[in-house]
């Protein structure tokens, strides 16, 4: 073995290799008759390192047919009386793999490092029990079914394109059924869950040219709208944790708790339900006038989260799905006389989303004292204050999933949103002015970037930049000159 | 119909993989890595993997959690304990990285036969598993009671991780043959800063010693008939030690400042009182974080200053007057240990700044300055202080013998005088005898206390938490002492004799000021104008009313006490709160595990 990492002695540097190889064979069969049956039929035989050596290779086909009824004989009647110049109907199976994991995940490796105390004088290395591996491990299998069409109007002014999907994940790799605490380790990546995904996906389009007051007017608009939904259909957890997948799981589905205010004095505080359980360890899970205040759906005189199980699940219920549905985009543009106007929206209809506890932005001093205080914490609760939208100020609240740092209703964000993502204004040159100048077409334009936005989330966030910590998107202005010759 | 066929196949077969052909191309392995199979060779291997065990044994440096302390402005287990706050569903600990520290260990044992070489050094390196995994499997016990015994590392489908716990009795004999496996297999010679048969030794007498007293003081785990065996183990293994291990308590005839060199030292490797210590240093960067004993977030009791004996040997406390005393009085003629543990008027500061140092009542008054970096250069900031500390020092050997013999009935004046004495000569205190009065203000703390002899036994208890303070032993001692009810004591700091200024620096010009509130500064309406822009303010109420964090105990004069404990009542349920509940995402993935008395 000859690495840095694993020498002896003395060291303060640090090495990590990484590879990987894959090798594939794959193959293609188009056959079209008549420009009417349209047959093709794929396929891929995959190998990789990352999986071990009989759970290697993975065979993806696919296969997809079409059939453009519109050069029926039978059809051509029907589609000139309403003018109509497509119709295609299409069908399709694929499967593709996944190889998502660390490049040795089935082999138990044991990492390496100078340790945190001195010994002897030295801070001398210690090597490191490996991580849990799969017994077996092989590729992720995401089969889709596609039923589809294509319709054109009207000289093909008028186009429809629409796709309904059923996608089938198996042997997804994600963390394996959930081991009790003595297993000392994170359990490892396995072929765990299988996934179904229903989605759809419609888009219609409109174009056209005309004269008017002696010039050509074009204008078009595209219009499309897509969803889809997962669910979990097989994991194995038998005690129907929470935490873990669950069979009937639907993907970004968001447990919280019911918020019902805020302790308004000492006597709502004294009958309430005990919310110890639920409580921040930072102030000794104690709550006061001021405080959140939930609501104790099962009765049983206390909030808490039950077993955290989908028997017992306490005070919590389904309050929302983080994924994002209903994806729509409109892109209009037109052109008259030298000018043209491209605008281009884009946004999500529905999505929830619970600020992650220690999220600054969103929770600003009720996760850390220190930290800046958001200009929306200010509408907090105070007795002169008691609809205010934050609890009374306290740290540490939100800094783990506890108290606020657990999803509830009252603070879970409509993420949904709309933006013009593109707008852009231009005006050509009349060609009588620009041939004098020998040049072909002179255009100065004006283009701007994500200049307008409708969000609904308490705080200046992004809502296309939640997961994670990315750089909002940024208003862009441009202005251009294009000269062609 | 004719058949027309316009594209007629397109067949192809491309081999993406044209940089090799071999069948081993798809193998990789890790380069950085290296596997079971190859690294366990020799006992230079088993050195390597064992220095990773060393994380799992820090030193100690304060009594969060117990009466030592008077105030801890974070949230202590203990402090959301007895106010009620902890549960299955909040609780922490028995996760994976927990459990992990044990995975660690026994992952070298289950590799131990394939390694070749001396047989000898292979068991000293045996021994040390063994070594962390007994000091794992005691802080087991000490939480939860029973707990599952694994010897091995367990595979994602062992039934065993699904096993309930084994019995105490069973666990607490596994520590036993762990820790004495290890005494009698690790090397004895060395730096001290690895495990050594001392180290194990200590170790076996501290575990056998608790588990010797939890039980004979515990009647609800019904094992009062089983413990004196464990008291003898106490006894052997703290005679062993001090027979042959060539310690010595660290006494140049400087009293307290012999005191002070074990915790605030630079460097230990030359003190024969460490049995094994943990070495800071700059050069390397590993720091400590002892800075944060002063003024931090906790603070001493009054208990703890009022445990202090008076210089002729007679309790503090037996003294007319000691409750109404003064902090710049309490000191006098006092045990130098209280001094050395507690900041005293006469203490200048950090880094031995000019300006006298002003205690704040907010935290009580009395606070910490045992293990204080006294010099700049050895305190630099956030666990970058470079003084070694004692991870087990030979004083708490003689401790343990001494109270294994007086809980056994057997101690002597010569066992007092090899043991208790040579801390009290230390520090030129009288020494201990026999005849000592029975002290009432310890039979009150101690009730339970059994035997003939208990007038000694308290007075051994007292030493052990006088020179002990702040090393991290007193909350397991009042536990397997069982006088839980200690805990539910409000904590006290200083005395404040009324509103006002308050001279805390002994030259008898008021420092700090106690007052009413902001609106309210008539106590000091009187001090000359100087004095009264120099004074640290401290105020009972804001300015619109409200309580601070401290008040006094007699309204407007009296003992600093804290609102928390006033507001939020402490109670101390006997005999759960001696032990730790499950999280309840473990009894759920694991239905075999009970909790235990009441959690």
């Amino acid at each position: 073995m000859s690495s840095v990492a694993l020498a002896t002695g003395d060291m303060t540097g640090s090495e990590s290799i990484t590879d990987w190889a894959v090798r594939g064979w794959f193959y293609r069969l188009n056959y079209i008759y008549d420009d009417k049956y349209i047959l093709e039929l794929n396929g891929r035989y995959d190998g990789t390192s990352r999986f071990p050596t009989d759970d290697r290779w993975g065979f993806f086909p696919s296969a997809s047919a079409a059939w453009v009824v519109n050069r029926e004989k039978f059809f051509e009647p029907l589609a000139e009386s309403i003018g109509l110049e497509l119709l295609k109907l299409r069908a399709s199976y694929g499967a593709l793999g996944n190889q998502d994991v660390s490049a040795y995940s089935y082999i138990p490796g044991m990492g390496s490092g100078q340790i945190g105390q001195i010994l002897d004088g030295k801070r001398p290395i210690g090597v490191n029990p490996p991580g849990a591996v799969a017994s077996s491990l092989t590729w992720e299998k995401v089969s889709t079914i596609n039923f589809g069409g294509d319709l054109g109007f009207f000289k093909n002014r008028l186009e429809i394109n629409f796709d309904a999907y059923t996608r089938y994940t198996e042997g997804m790799l994600t963390k394996g059924k959930t081991l009790p605490g003595p297993f000392g380790v994170t359990e490892p990546s396995v072929n765990a869950a299988n996934l179904k995904t229903k989605g759809w996906e419609f888009r219609i389009g409109w174009n056209d040219t005309f004269t008017m007051d002696n010039s050509q007017f074009y204008y078009g608009l595209k219009l499309s709208l897509a969803d889809s939904r997962s669910y979990i259909t097989k994991y194995d957890n038998p005690n129907g944790l929470l935490s873990d997948h669950y069979v009937g799981k639907e993907i970004g589905e968001i447990w919280g708790l019911e918020t019902e205010g805020f302790f308004q004095n000492k006597e709502e505080l004294a009958s309430h339900a005990d919310q110890t359980a639920v409580g921040a360890d930072d102030t000794g899970y104690k709550f006061d006038v001021g405080d959140l205040k939930f609501k104790d759906i099962n009765g049983d005189g206390k909030v808490d989260k039950g077993k955290n199980t989908l028997a017992d699940h306490g005070d919590q219920k389904i309050i929302g799905n983080n994924r994002a549905r209903y994806y729509y985009g409109a892109d209009l543009n037109a052109g008259w006389k030298g000018f043209d106007i491209r605008l281009f929206f884009q946004g999500v209809g529905k999505r929830d989303w619970y600020p992650n506890a220690g999220n600054h932005y969103f929770w600003g001093v009720y996760a850390q004292p220190w930290t800046n205080v958001q200009v929306h914490n200010l509408d907090h609760w105070t007795p002169e204050t008691p609809d205010a939208y934050f609890p009374r100020v306290k740290a540490y609240i939100a800094e783990d999933g506890t108290e606020l740092g657990n999803p509830q209703t009252k603070y879970l964000q409509d993420a949904s949103y709309l933006r013009l993502k593109n707008l852009t204004v231009g005006y050509t040159l009349p060609k009588t002015l620009t041939n004098r100048m020998k040049i072909d077409k002179v255009r100065v334009y004006f283009s701007a970037e994500n200049v307008f936005g409708v969000s609904h989330i308490k705080a200046n966030l992004d809502p296309e930049g939640l997961d994670g910590t990315i750089y909002p998107f940024q208003k862009t202005f441009s202005f251009g000159l294009n000269f062609n010759f | 119909m004719k058949l027309k066929i316009k594209y007629i196949l397109i067949l192809g077969f491309i081999t993406i993989a044209i940089t090799s052909c071999k069948k081993e191309f798809l193998q990789r392995n890790p380069q950085t890595q290296i596997t079971d199979a190859v690294f366990f060779q020799s006992a230079a291997d088993l050195e390597t993997y064992s220095n990773g065990f060393y994380g799992q044994l820090s030193p100690s440096y304060d009594d969060i959690n117990s009466d030592n302390i008077a105030n801890y402005n974070a949230s202590g287990e203990v402090d959301v304990l007895v106010r009620g706050g902890l549960s299955s569903a909040n609780t922490g600990g028995w996760d994976k990285a927990d459990w992990g520290n044990l995975r660690r260990i026994n992952y070298m044992l289950d590799h131990i036969n394939q390694v070749k070489g001396d047989q000898t050094l292979i068991n000293h390196y045996v021994g040390i598993a063994r070594f962390f995994r007994g000091l794992y499997y005691f802080n087991k016990i000490k939480k939860y009671h029973n707990v599952p015994w694994f010897n091995k590392v367990l595979g994602s489908d062992d039934p065993a991780l699904f096993k309930g716990q084994d019995p105490r009795t069973m666990v607490a004999d596994s520590v036993l043959n762990d820790l004495t496996y290890a005494s009698n297999n690790i090397k004895p010679d060395g730096t001290n800063t690895r495990v050594t048969k001392w180290a194990a030794l200590t170790l076996l007498a501290r575990f056998a010693l608790h588990e010797g007293t939890f039980r004979k003081y515990h009647d609800e785990i019904a094992l009062t008939n089983d413990y004196q065996r464990f008291l003898d183990v106490a006894i052997t293994a703290s005679a062993q030690i001090i027979k042959d291990g060539g310690f010595a308590i660290y006494n140049t005839g400087k009293a307290g400042e012999d005191y002070r060199a074990l915790f605030s030292s630079a460097n230990l490797a030359a003190n024969k009182e460490m049995i094994m210590w943990a070495d800071y240093g700059k050069e390397l960067g590993v720091g400590n974080n002892t800075h944060t004993v002063l003024d931090y977030t906790w603070s001493l009791s009054k208990n703890l200053a009022d445990t202090y004996l008076k210089t002729d040997g007679t309790p503090f406390t037996s003294t007319p007057g000691y409750n109404t005393k003064l902090y710049t009085e309490v000191f006098t003629g006092r045990d130098p240990r209280m001094a050395e543990t507690i900041v005293n008027p006469a203490f200048r500061g950090p880094n031995n700044a000019t300006a006298p140092y002003r205690i704040k009542p907010t935290l009580g008054g009395y606070n910490q300055i045992k293990f204080y970096p006294r010099s700049a250069d050895l305190m630099q900031g956030w666990v970058m202080n470079y003084t070694d500390l004692p991870i087990f020092r030979y004083a708490e050997v003689l401790l343990i013998n001494a109270e294994a013999k007086a809980e056994s009935g057997t101690i002597t004046q010569t066992d007092l005088d090899q043991t208790v004495n040579k801390l009290r000569a230390r520090v030129q205190m009288p020494a201990l005898s026999m005849g000592v009065a029975l002290d009432p203000v310890l039979a009150a703390t101690y009730p339970n206390a059994m035997g003939s002899i208990t007038a000694v036994l308290l007075e051994i208890r007292r030493e052990r938490r006088v020179e002990m303070a702040c090393e991290g032993l007193r909350y397991d001692d009042i536990v397997r002492w069982k006088v839980g009810k200690v805990l539910q004591n409000s904590q006290q700091g200083m005395y404040v004799p009324a509103m006002g200024g308050m001279d805390v620096t002994g030259d008898g010009v008021p420092d700090i000021a106690i007052l009413t509130s902001p609106n309210d500064e008539s106590a000091i309406a009187n001090l000359p104008e100087d004095v009264k822009k120099n004074l640290s303010k401290y105020y009972l109420k804001d300015k619109d009313g409200k309580d601070q964090n401290f008040y006094l105990t007699n309204g407007t004069s009296g003992f600093v006490a804290f609102t928390r404990d006033r507001d939020q009542p402490r109670t101390f349920i006997e005999p759960k709160y001696y032990y730790r509940p499950i999280p309840i995402s473990e009894t759920v993935v694991n239905p075999a595990l009970k909790q235990v008395f009441g959690w």
